[in-house]
């Protein structure tokens, strides 16, 4: 450091770099914010300086190439005088110098090898090798990296596997979402799973996790290290990164409407619109679920999975693919969806429109879709079927238009008979809306009088505005996915993902009314009969704070706590602006399902608050709004 | 003009402050920049031109019937010689058809469709459609798939480019090579994007649709 100080090269010590300032068109860097770090190693804005630069080299440390060492047997320990990790085992026969020891002064490196290989050399004569014993390195007494990576900025992303594109952010996160061992988030957030293999990564992903569990590096350990392991080839990281990603066909309209997206698979969707205000996210938000219940609304769903299921074949193959009945569909009619695999696993849902008797219409989630289609095409095959697949998720743009008005504005752009009459509650139409053909289905997921609207993407652009313009006299704006799942919640119904995962079967989703047991056969069929002889484990419920209630909201995640044992979690939760009052969904133990129960969320700082069991729907539990749809609050007035 | 369709490029293109005009109810980017220079490498939005996709056990005997000769193998192609109009056989019972700008195909088989046949399944394919040409092209190709279009004699195969499944067409005029692209329009501003990138690094530009079809489209007068 002398040598370099002598230089002249400007050493700053006890600072960081807070901030690298992105140059116009975000191509490069113009400067970088170096601040002064607080006692407590946060960077102190009041104490920063600006360096006019263009580039910023950083160093993520030493890190032992240890996975040799791991591989034989060895065990290595987190050494504080040299800040990694040195071996603590070797196994027999297996020596290690320099560097990975914990050595760094090349007379003493050169030492340590001689050391090893004499070693090495006598293990390997005959007779010997019971005799040789491994001598520790002569380990360094000056630490040669930083013991801990990161400095939070407070608006700025904080990357710590560039790799993988993880956040410091996301750490706590997965920590509070249960995934707070080292070899728990390597496999939730991706860690160390990129090109580098964690040569990145690692390290400071263990300084991260330790620091926000409170825990020394030692506690907190290292993943295992497998075979096979050598370097990734520069060669293997150059040239072109591609990273595809979809826009609906309104995408650009969304942008122009102020959406701040937010990205769903490989999609980006609005998560709200008008980001720009000075109107906090939350107050935007609000205001689009009070539209849809007050006024009308109108969300971009072109995400959604759409596939025709075509053929003589088309109903016995959804009914082997769901668990409700679908052969029994009348021409002109939804249904709704529900997919297991073979475990009994829920694993997708959506909604079936019959177009023809040998016809069906289907909807899958944005991320189910893909996987959707795959094992239609998959079972079609095996069951030898005589059904034709068409992939429309990307052909088709889609739109719901919700809320008391919707019907109206409709009317005002289709030669579809909207009345209530002619086009009732789940029912399907096929007609000219705005003079492009389109494929209607009454629908409610957000729980309001309401259309969905799909129709050749090409076209969907044209159709969107003319629903806008004719909407503008009743008062429409545009609702994001943020209000959507508000709007979802209150109306109590489950996303498959969010209020599901990898283990949930219907039963204990409270789908039990969507398992027509007594059909031939479904996938899944076999081993939800299992599950359904068996006690259930946990039970999904709604749940609401007391309207009083001002606290800390709990999190997605945070679990549900009795006699000091998990059992369950939140799964959604939200501040109703229609209840105004904190409701939600969440597994308890089965025997807490009782309406009016109470039970207990650890939330953060492990404080325990208490929530009562709901009746779900929170929200027109008659469904009154769908099948009787009122007048619009303006209306009525 | 009675404009109700969009390219899925269509901001990207305006950006060209391109000579618009209209096919197929579709807004096209007709001439792009002078229209004059021609540019060793050049890429064209052409997702305008009238598309249709059919599946279903009885598409090859349904389209033989209404005069269209259906290539046996799966992934080979035909251009009309009446129209110009692209037939592919994109598997063992589905099939894309493309018009060229005046053809009339496509029209004439939706009107047909109206009837019901039995297994027969109309896809309504909304492809972004590109065109790449050029000596430089193959440079493109090796910047962006896997595929090795050097030595190919496929005319025709699905592959990724960018990372985006693509149906690729290569044809041959003489000695410069042409690349079709077809792909789902959820990709197309991203495909776009990156091609373009590459396109303007190997010196090359976007053109108009009329440079591929030309005088196929009239540009607007005011545009």
């Amino acid at each position: 450091m002398q040598q370099l100080a002598q230089t002249g090269v400007r050493i700053l010590a006890g600072q960081c770099v807070s901030e690298a300032v992105a140059a116009d068109g975000k191509q490069g860097i113009t400067a970088a914010v170096v601040c002064a770090l607080t006692p407590d190693g946060k960077p102190d804005s009041t104490r920063s300086q600006r360096i006019d630069c263009d580039g910023i080299a950083m160093s993520v440390g030493w890190m032992p190439q240890d996975s040799l060492i791991n591989q034989s047997g060895g065990k290595m320990q987190y050494n504080d005088t040299v800040e990694q990790f040195v071996p603590r085992t070797l196994a027999a026969g297996v020596f290690a110098a320099g560097r990975n020891s914990g050595v760094y002064d090349l007379d003493a490196q050169l030492a340590d090898g001689a050391r090893a290989g004499e070693s090495t050399a006598a293990y390997v004569a005959p007779g010997n090798a019971s005799s040789i014993a491994n001598r520790q390195s002569p380990i360094d007494n000056s630490p040669h990296s930083h013991p801990y990576p990161i400095f939070e900025h407070s608006h700025g992303k904080n990357f710590v596997d560039y790799d993988e594109d993880l956040k410091l952010r996301d750490f706590p996160d997965a920590v509070q979402e249960g995934f707070d061992s080292i070899e728990l988030i390597k496999r939730y957030a991706t860690v160390g799973m990129g090109p580098s293999q964690g040569k990145l990564a690692n390290m400071n992903a263990v300084r991260v996790l330790a620091k926000v569990r409170g825990k020394t590096i030692n506690e907190t350990g290292t993943t295992t290290s497998r075979p096979f392991f050598h370097p990734v080839p520069v060669s293997h990281l150059a040239g072109r990164g591609f990273h595809p990603h979809r826009h609906t066909a309104i995408h650009h309209r969304h942008e122009k409407a102020g959406a701040v997206f937010m990205a769903a698979g490989a999609w980006l969707r609005p998560a709200y619109y008008n980001g720009s205000s000075n109107r906090s996210r939350l107050e935007l938000i609000y205001d689009e679920v009070n539209n849809v219940r007050e006024s009308v609304g109108m969300i971009d769903v072109g995400t959604l999975g759409k596939i025709d299921v075509c053929g003589s074949d088309a109903a016995e193959f959804i009914e082997r693919l769901y668990t409700m009945r679908y052969a029994n569909m009348k021409v002109g009619m939804t249904r709704y969806l529900v997919m297991c695999d073979e475990s009994g696993v829920v694993v997708d849902d959506g909604v079936a429109a019959r177009m023809a008797d040998d016809r069906f219409y289907v909807t899958a989630t944005t991320t189910g879709a893909d996987g959707v289609y795959r094992e239609m095409q998959r079972q079609a095959l095996v069951w030898k079927m005589n059904v034709t697949l068409i992939n429309n998720t990307g052909i088709f743009g889609a739109m719901n238009l919700a809320g008391p008005h919707s019907r109206k504005i409709l009317a005002s752009l289709t030669d579809i008979d909207v009345s209530q009459e002619a086009f009732p509650y789940l029912g399907y139409r096929e007609g000219l809306v705005a003079g492009v053909k389109a494929r209607l289905m009454r629908v409610g997921f957000v729980g309001e009088l309401g259309y969905e609207i799909h129709l050749p993407a090409n076209s969907a652009g044209h159709v969107w505005d003319a629903i806008m313009k004719a909407g503008e006299s009743h008062g429409i704006r545009l609702f994001g996915v943020e209000a959507q799942r508000i709007l979802r919640l209150e109306k109590g119904h489950i996303i498959i993902g969010q209020d599901t995962d990898g283990l949930t079967n219907p039963f204990e989703a409270g789908m039990e009314w969507a398992v027509k047991a007594d059909k031939p056969f479904f996938i899944g069929q076999r081993s939800l009969k299992i599950v359904k002889t068996k006690p259930l484990t946990r039970s999904l419920v709604g749940f609401a704070l007391p309207q009083e209630y001002h606290g800390s909201v709990p999190k997605e995640c945070h679990l549900v706590i009795r006699d000091g044992t998990i059992v369950g979690r939140v799964t959604s939760v939200t501040f109703s602006p229609t209840l105004k009052r904190v409701i939600g969904m969440a597994y308890v133990s089965p025997d807490q399902t009782q309406l009016g129960n109470q039970f207990t969320i650890r939330i953060d700082g492990g404080q325990e608050i208490h929530a009562e069991v709901i009746r779900t729907p929170f929200y027109d539990p008659d469904n009154k709004r769908q099948t009787q749809p009122m007048q619009a609050k303006s209306e009525a007035a | 003009m009675n404009v109700i369709r969009e390219s899925p490029v269509l901001e990207a293109l305006a950006h060209t402050k391109p000579k618009w005009g209209e096919l197929n109810g579709m807004r096209v980017a007709v001439e792009v920049g002078s229209g004059v220079d021609s540019p060793d490498l050049e890429i064209a939005d052409l997702s305008a031109l009238a598309k249709l996709g059919l599946k279903g056990s009885g598409a090859a005997a349904w389209l033989e019937k209404h005069g269209l000769k259906t290539p046996s193998a799966v992934y080979a192609c035909s251009i009309s010689d009446t129209d110009r109009s692209l037939l592919v056989r994109t598997g063992s019972a589905e099939f894309y058809i493309e018009d060229a700008p005046n053809g009339e195909t496509v029209a004439r088989l939706l009107d047909n469709l109206n009837f019901n046949p039995p297994d027969v399944y109309p896809v309504w394919r909304q492809d972004a459609s590109f065109a790449l040409r050029g000596k430089n092209s193959i440079e493109v190709l090796a910047q962006t798939c896997g595929y090795n279009f050097r030595d190919s004699k496929d005319d025709f195969i699905y592959s990724r480019v960018a990372g985006v499944s693509c149906g690729i067409l290569k044809q041959i005029n003489g000695d410069t090579p042409t690349f079709r692209f077809w792909l789902d329009n959820s990709y197309g501003t991203y495909l776009w994007e990156q091609l373009v990138q590459i396109v303007h690094e190997l010196s090359g530009e976007i053109v108009g649709f009329n440079r591929f079809y030309p005088n196929a489209i009239t540009a607007d007068s005011n545009s």
